[in-house]
Formats: C-alpha cells, structure tokens, sequence
C-alpha cells in the first residue's frame, strides 16, 4: 500500500466512524433522508456547501480560470449571488412547508401541487440528470486512484462506489451531513494551503490583460447567460440542495446556514480562481508550463507540488467528489423511494435503493458511454424545467396535473433536442419553454 | 419592496462589467458579492 493509498483508508475509516456515530436515533425516513430536520446552522452550511462544490471547482474551474480569465470567477459568484438571492426569499418558505406537509423527498412539494403523476416524472427526470452528473464525480475519483495509488480504473470505480455509498447507508443524511462537513472544512484548509504555495512559487500574482476583462473571446454576453442561467437557479432546481432547506432545526439554524454556505462559497471561489489566474500568471513569466487542455491545469500542478501538499489536494478532490455524490444518491433514493414505490415509512428501502443507485452510477462510470459527459454538463440545464413549477407553488394558484407533467415534459424535450444539435441557447430556450408552456397550461387546466 | 428592489440592484451590478469593461473587474466581483452577503447577514428575516 503506497502513501496515497494509505491516505484514503485513514480517510475512509474516519469517515466510516462519524457516520456510524452520526446515525444513533435514525429511526424513520424523515431521520434517514432530512436527519429529522433537526440538524444545526453549522452542519447544514457546511453540507450545503460540500454538496453543491463537486470536483469541478479544484479541476474544472481552475481550468477555466487558467483559460479564460476573470469571466470564470464572475460566472461561478453570479452563481453564489443567485442562491444567496433565491435562498435568502425561499428558503424560510419552502422549510415552513416542508414542516407543515411532511415533505421529505423534493418531489414531494410537486405531488402535493400537481399530483403523484408530476412527482414520479419529475423523479425520472432528475435521475436522467443526475445519475450521468453523479458518474463524472466516481470517474473522476477513479481516476485520481489510478495515477496516484497505482490501482487498475475498474478498482478505483469499485473504492469509489465504497466510498460514495457506505456513509449514507449507515448514517443517512446524518451520516452525510457530518462527514460532508469535515470534508468541507477540509476542502477549504487545503485550498488556502495550495493557494499559499502556488504564490510563492509563482512569486506573485497578476491577470495578463486580455484575461483581466469581459467580455473577452470565450466570455460573450451570450456565453455568460447560457452557462449562468442554470447555475443561478440551482438552489431551487437541483433536488440533492432543494432537499437541504428541510434540514435546519429551526429558522435560526436556516438562515445561519443561508449565510455560512455563502461565507464558505465566496472563500473557496475566491481561492479557487485565484489559484487558476496565478497559475496563468505563471505561465505568463515562465514559471509554469502552458497547458493547453483545461482538465489538465490541476494535474500538472500536482505533478509539481511537492509530496506533502499533493497527497492532501489530490484527497481533498476525492472528498469534493464524495460530497457531492453521497447527498445526490441519498436524495435519489428518497425520491425514488417515496415518489415512484410509493413506501413512505420503513428506512430499510430508503438503504437499499442507495445501494441500487450506487450499482447503476458505478456500472455507467465504468462504460464509460461518450454521451456522459454531455448529459452531465446538461444535468442542470435540464432540472431548469422544475422551475416553474417550484415558483408556481408560492406565487401562482393555477395549474394541476397536466401543467406540471406539460412543463416538465416540454422544458426536458427541448433541452434534449437542443442540446443534440448543439444550439448555444440551450438553457436559455428550455427556461423560456418552460415558463410559457406552464403559463399557457395553467390557465387552461381546471 | 425596497428590500427586493436593493437585492435586484445587487444581481444588476454583477452584470456591469459587461457593459463597462474595465481592469479590476475580479476585485469589482469578489466585493459585491462580499457586500451582498454582508447585507443578507445584516438585514432582518422573516422570522425575526
């Protein structure tokens, strides 16, 4: 077992152990999927922001600030300034409502307004979603095993899928929400921690001109809506978030989570676009190589780190990952549970469902099918479709069964077709579908 | 109203570097939306 390796066990039996302390009490599905909507400010933000920042921020956004400049710090703040603005409204609504009508799966405020038949569609659709989305997450981590614990790509899936599964399966969103928590705080540690090495070894930091403005060549106005537009209405359309407003124990724990996600989300943007721009700067004077492929920013940087701040930043990916892909499978698993099967009391199906939803991510990551990373970028592009329908619960009296099957139908088929034929205006065309399909129905539908 | 009215303002200044291009447009992001938190932190909720 090499260093990396030994790493990730130590990381794996820590986490096994706050899990297995975290479920004491877990006695039925609104313990199991919202931890008995009693959990406090702390723990929700920092599950909140574990959740919502995947691997993409460390890998991805890094990439694209090396890229592309500024235009990657505005679009990932636009996407902060947006939750923070729709949770700040929502937030304490759609809590009181959670507690008022038992909900605890997120398709469940689709049932109660537009029948059993919205919610079963709306469930089908966010596993259309997420399921690819998830997958990217397990190939990421697979991958990063590979290159730095010398195992075969199909070992990595299965550790993967070990690590992805166990912590909900024990101790549910419990489980979840403190080993999302410490792996958050631990995100962050090793993010300041790579961000203070890269200065000094850069010896600086600066933005080259043409990447310090936009628009620039890659960030239109056009560009800038089209990837924004679903990021902005993430909070309310992407369920395994939607589901974390029923978890706070009262509307003090919420709002303290509302600002504490907000507090973390603005550091680790900041670091973490810092990171890619000074990474560019170096380039810029010779201190670092030019990359021309974005994915491979962050591991080049790696293969440069010395040991004792590599090992710790290729973990903290894994952990982005895990977070991320832990809370999307248990929030699956309750909607699928309570939404399609229809059980609504024992937690042993809610456990068996995870591990069904960690069998199908796992087989998809190790296929491999071209056609996942497309359906994983679209993911958020084609939940923007439920927004209509989320707003038409607090703001619009119209509307049953055939609206929300109408609206989620037409607003998925459209960025389907789209997205196919690779029209820039993806998102921006199935969020105008969608509204108008669900106020044209609505006024029709009795 | 004047709360949605200032909150709408916030989400606008985000998009101002669009229509004005200038250099510090990475510290002009990072303080609205440094602000924009201070003032969700500050101002009263619903429920107090």
């Amino acid at each position: 077992m090499n260093d990396f390796m030994a790493l990730v066990f130590f990381y794996a039996i820590l986490g096994t152990a706050i899990a297995l302390y975290a479920r004491k009490g877990t006695k039925t599905q609104e313990d199991f999927f919202v931890g008995g909507r009693n959990i406090g400010g702390l723990i929700s933000a920092l599950t909140y922001a574990a959740t919502t920042y995947s691997a993409f921020m460390m890998v991805g956004l890094v990439g694209l600030s090396y890229m592309t400049g500024v235009g990657a710090t505005g679009f990932e703040l636009m996407y902060l300034v947006g939750t923070l603005f729709l949770l700040s409204y929502y937030a304490p609504k759609v809590w009181r409502l959670g507690r008022e009508k038992g909900i605890v799966s997120p398709a469940e405020i689709f049932a109660y307004r537009y029948g059993t038949l919205t919610a079963k569609v709306a469930t089908v659709l966010a596993l259309i979603a997420l399921i690819p989305y998830t997958s990217i997450q397990m190939i990421g981590v697979a991958l990063i095993l590979q290159k730095n614990a010398g195992i075969s790509f199909a070992s990595g899936v299965a550790i993967a899928s070990i690590l992805i599964a166990l912590w909900a399966f024990l101790g549910g969103l419990r489980g979840v929400a403190w080993t999302d928590a410490i792996q958050g705080l631990f995100m962050l540690a090793v993010a300041i921690l790579a961000v203070f090495w890269t200065y000094n070894y850069i010896g600086g930091f600066g933005i080259p001109k043409d990447l310090a403005v936009v628009p620039n060549e890659f960030w239109t106005p056009l560009k800038f809506a089209t990837l924004t537009i679903p990021w902005f209405f993430f909070a309310l359309t992407n369920p395994q978030v939607f589901q974390r407003l029923f978890i706070p124990k009262d509307e003090k724990a919420l709002k303290r989570m509302v600002v504490l996600f907000g507090l973390f989300g603005l550091i680790y943007t900041v670091l973490v676009t810092f990171l890619g721009l000074d990474l560019r700067f170096g380039t810029e004077i010779g201190k670092f190589p030019a990359v021309a492929d974005r994915d491979e920013v962050t591991p080049t940087l790696l293969s440069m780190m010395p040991y004792w701040i590599a090992l710790p930043l290729a973990l903290s990916i894994i952990a982005a990952a895990v977070t991320t892909a832990n809370s999307i499978i248990l929030t699956l698993s309750s909607m699928v549970l309570r939404d399609v099967i229809g059980e609504k009391t024992r937690i042993v199906g809610g456990k068996i469902v995870v591990v069904v939803l960690t069998i199908v991510v796992a087989l998809f990551a190790l296929k491999r099918i071209s056609y996942i990373v497309e359906l994983a970028v679209l993911s958020s592009t084609i939940l923007l479709c439920q927004l209509p329908l989320i707003l038409g619960v607090f703001h619009w009296k119209r509307g049953k069964e055939r609206t929300g099957l109408a609206t989620l139908m037409c607003g998925f088929i459209t960025a389907i077709v789209l997205s196919a034929i690779k029209h820039p205006m993806v998102s921006i065309a199935t969020f105008c579908v969608s509204f108008a399909v669900f106020l044209a129905v609505s006024l029709i539908d009795r | 109203m004047m709360r949605k009215v200032v909150e709408v303002a916030f989400v606008l200044a985000m998009l101002i570097p669009f229509a004005i291009r200038f250099e510090w447009t990475y510290h002009y992001w990072i303080a609205v939306t440094a602000t924009y938190l201070a003032y969700i932190t500050a101002r009263r909720w619903e429920y107090e």
